[in-house]
């Protein structure tokens, strides 16, 4: 995966700079632009709609319907960060559905072969069939990637929503075929709904390193993944539950309430409140895992020693602790001169996702700082 | 009219609180699409990509959140415009604004939580002087001259804080075991 700052900037609410207005438009001419849009779609139907209707007959023109016999669980076995245990695989089985057709636009055809969600994240893995002569390759850095032409509209009705693709080319030859695994997060609509939900694709580039996109492949491809997804999940009772979280850089402390906990096979999600005189720091209710009945623990973040297999740069760390220690007396300062003297309380939502599916039959507890938290039995 | 007022009505299917809308936020979508691309387009093609955002806002008015108007059109006003920068095979230059690659972490989702909590850790861990440089630049495109035009802060001292900012960022994400 490939982001700028810029692009990690995408899901940041930015409600706290002034930019001063540059007067370049006019607001009568959007305003009128607007309204013919809107007066447009009753008129007709919405365009997106049209196409997502053409789609679905171009798939049961051709047939393609899916004939799945493996389970959902088999697709994914190697898109987490550990290989999956049978017993995981089963656990996505049941959760995940195969029940998805495939669409062929200009020759080429995308299956997608197997979806599983919770309520903010959904993975949908996806392959792709080119017309005779295609090479799909393993791409090297400097050529950039594959990039599916997101269509933003089909996903805006999520709220906000980030994607994320991941390709796997065959690694020993050039093919016409590639498999890719799309994770669609959002944050405002329950993606486990049972509802139906649309996403749409138009092309498939090459994203060169500069953003430079190189149309590969044209077409238009859309996908209803919704209906079929369901979720093993249970409300942990943590309703006035208080943690104290302490922030040794910025010597500080608070007490957060907890108000819904929330665990599915995929992830946890904490609502909470505290009362803070600066919102310079966002306490979080963590460190957090989960405990198997075996023993053995589910983590929520990647290990980092896992991650820095590659020869340690001594030299970068140094100066990287050097710069934060620099920042942080910095900060420190900021941080008390950004504090009021009125309190105010503040409402937060934390989501982590597992580094592996968890059976949530098979939780012992949930271990959130020094807290012991046991999951209901029969709440699904 | 308040802003909750306002989206209840939009919810309601008010098109003259989409009017309040647009009248109060048209300036503010405008120049954040021709920050992103304006040197590539027309004012009309500005215009039109305005539209497209207030259209998008009154399609999803039912996932509206008070005191949330102008952060959820600032964000589909970026997404339109780098859309329409991307289907005109276009870019737009912003001060060392690398590219992170981390193909060796296969479970997406972790990546891109951990990239979203650091660029949010990274803001409330500037000083608040440091975060709205960072934010103009990389949030709302503007160039150097232009942060220095609208802060009177030194052209030189902007690109120090950018340059502070893309450290702390870069230590964030080293902590957190992205690579860059």
């Amino acid at each position: 995966m490939k982001y700028t700052i810029s692009d990690l900037l995408d899901l940041y609410e930015e409600n706290d700079v002034n930019i001063k207005d540059k007067n370049i438009a006019s607001s009568k001419k959007i305003k009128e632009l607007t309204m013919e849009k809107i007066e447009s779609r009753k008129k007709k139907a919405r365009p997106i709609t049209r196409i997502l209707i053409i789609a679905a007959i171009v798939a049961a023109i051709s047939g393609a319907a899916l004939a799945n016999s493996l389970g959902a669980g088999s697709y994914f076995r190697n898109i987490f960060y550990n290989e999956l245990t049978e017993e995981q695989v089963q656990v996505l089985d049941e959760v995940g559905t195969t029940s998805m057709e495939s669409v062929t636009d200009h020759g080429t055809t995308i299956t997608p072969v197997a979806a599983l969600a919770d309520e903010n994240l959904c993975y949908i893995v996806l392959e792709i069939e080119g017309p005779e002569g295609t090479q799909f390759r393993k791409l090297t850095e400097n050529e950039g990637y594959y990039q599916l032409g997101l269509d933003f509209e089909s996903l805006e009705a999520l709220g906000g929503f980030s994607m994320g693709t991941y390709w796997y080319p065959d690694e020993n030859q050039v093919s016409n075929r590639i498999t890719a695994v799309i994770t669609i997060e959002g944050t405002t609509e329950k993606l486990n709904d049972g509802g139906e939900k649309w996403i749409r694709f138009d092309n498939i580039y090459i994203q060169s390193p500069e953003k430079e996109y190189t149309l590969f492949l044209e077409g238009t491809w859309a996908f209803e993944y919704g209906r079929n997804l369901t979720s093993q999940s249970v409300e942990v009772p943590v309703d006035g539950m208080i943690v104290s979280r302490v922030n040794e850089d910025f010597d500080d402390a608070w007490q957060l309430t907890l108000t819904d906990m929330k665990i599915s096979s995929l992830g946890i999600r904490v609502c909470y409140s505290y009362s803070a005189n600066t919102k310079m720091v966002t306490p979080v209710p963590g460190p957090i895992k989960v405990v198997m009945k075996d023993g053995s623990e589910i983590g929520v973040t990647i290990s980092t020693q896992v991650l820095f297999e590659e020869p340690f740069d001594e030299e970068f760390l140094a100066q990287a602790e050097e710069a934060y220690a620099r920042s942080i007396e910095e900060q420190r300062a900021a941080y008390e001169s950004s504090k009021t003297a009125e309190y105010s309380t503040y409402y937060e939502e934390w989501s982590l996702y597992f580094i592996s599916p968890v059976n949530l039959d098979e939780v012992a507890y949930i271990q959130l700082g020094h807290d012991e938290l046991q999951i209901p039995l029969n709440n699904n | 009219m308040n802003e909750k007022s306002v989206i209840k009505a939009l919810q309601r299917g008010d098109v003259q609180a989409l009017e309040v809308v647009i009248d109060l936020y048209a300036s503010y979508v405008s120049t954040v699409i021709h920050n992103i691309i304006g040197t590539h387009m027309t004012k009309e093609d500005v215009e039109e990509t305005a539209s497209d955002v207030f259209y998008t806002l009154w399609n999803n008015s039912g996932n509206l959140i008070p005191g949330k108007l102008k952060p959820y059109l600032g964000s589909i006003a970026r997404s339109k415009a780098k859309n329409k920068l991307r289907e005109l095979d276009k870019t737009v230059t912003l001060e060392e604004d690398w590219i992170i690659t981390s193909d060796r972490t296969p479970d997406a989702i972790i990546e891109a939580k951990e990239q979203t909590h650091a660029i949010r850790s990274t803001l409330e861990a500037l000083t608040p002087a440091d975060k709205e440089i960072f934010i103009r630049h990389y949030y709302y495109y503007q160039t150097v001259a232009e942060i220095e035009a609208e802060t009177g802060i030194k052209a030189s001292t902007v690109k120090s804080k950018l340059k502070r900012g893309r450290e702390k960022l870069k230590y964030i994400l080293y902590e957190r075991g992205v690579f860059l």
